[in-house]
């Protein structure tokens, strides 16, 4: 019986989301706790992981390094998956919020791999005695890094947003095949990377080192929603630079109420 | 081998590409808020020297 009236509400919600100038004032009420949430469970992580989980009995003290390349590495992988899963709204639907959100993740999702990608080098100098190999899952991460760029580079090489967001939405589900040769990589070709040590069943790492990932990696996903939130409201504001409602948000209206009261106007 | 160096790198390059990650859109809604208040200055301009000639 309450079936309906709630799926009526969710149904409601998403249509609203859809809604820029909605969608302005709902992000920018999030925001803040997003950001809190993320400097909170971050420290943490930090903190845990570099001053109290005990040292790897074969690594040592290099094995920290994990609670920045391990979380920064996954949140590369899922916010591929999730762009893509956007451009797939987009480009059937229509739907603008999804254009733009696809588009804002792009960034997001570079600057992830980037750290995972220069992170996992640092760690393999002193563990593999190089920065870099041609391995399967280090070179399939940085293919990884070019189609985020791809994408970044058509959407901003075509004027009119839409018909970009389209190209770049295309180019978006065309890369999403990069996504189980990453994660199949280490089992699929025998690479110096090793296999992954938690999974759907468990783990084989020490929950006293076990604990900082999985909060470092929670951490980074409010990062990522944060990130992202913040991008869409600013992509907006500049798509609809001409829009009535553009003129009504506080950032707006408050210079422009204070200019009217200046002397001379 | 001494793997501080090491340590503090990884941490120290998160540090920089995230923090500029999180300040890029700051400072592209300054931008964007400037050329909207730009714009409506603009306009406000216009519509005053067309009252005046009428």
């Amino acid at each position: 019986m309450n079936d309906v009236p709630r799926k009526n509400a969710l149904l409601l919600f998403l249509h609203r989301l859809g809604s820029p100038p909605w969608f302005y004032r709902f992000a920018g009420k999030l925001l803040p706790w997003l950001w809190a949430a993320f400097a909170m469970l971050a420290s943490i992580a930090i903190y845990q992981g570099l001053f109290e989980a005990p040292p790897d009995y074969l690594q040592g003290e290099i094995f920290r390094i994990m609670y920045i390349h391990v979380p920064t590495a996954w949140l590369s992988m899922m916010i591929y998956g999730l762009m893509a899963a956007m451009a797939f709204v987009a480009l059937v639907w229509r739907v603008r919020m999804a254009e733009v959100m696809a588009m804002c993740s792009a960034p997001v999702g570079a600057a992830f791999t980037l750290v995972a990608l220069a992170s996992g080098a640092i760690w393999g100098r002193p563990t593999w005695g190089t920065y870099w190999v041609w391995d399967a899952r280090l070179t399939s991460e940085l293919v990884l890094l070019f189609l985020y760029l791809g994408v970044m580079g058509l959407y901003s090489s075509i004027e009119e947003p839409r018909k970009a967001a389209r190209a770049a939405s295309l180019l978006t589900l065309v890369g999403v095949v990069n996504l189980p040769i990453i994660h199949y990589s280490v089992k699929w070709w025998n690479t110096l990377h090793q296999d992954s040590s938690i999974g759907v069943t468990g783990s084989s790492i020490h929950p006293e080192m076990l604990w900082p990932l999985l909060i470092m990696a929670a951490a980074t996903k409010f990062f990522y929603a944060a990130n992202l939130l913040q991008r869409s409201r600013v992509k907006l504001l500049e798509q609809d630079i001409r829009k009535k409602w553009v003129l009504q948000i506080p950032e707006i209206s408050n210079a422009t109420a204070i200019e009217a009261q200046e002397p001379g106007n | 081998m001494n793997h501080t160096p090491f340590i503090w790198a990884a941490y120290g390059i998160g540090a920089l590409v995230l923090t500029w990650c999180a300040l890029a859109p700051l400072l592209r809604k300054k931008a964007a808020i400037k050329a909207i208040l730009e714009m409506r200055r603009a306009t406000n301009e216009r519509r005053a020297n067309h009252d005046a000639d009428a």
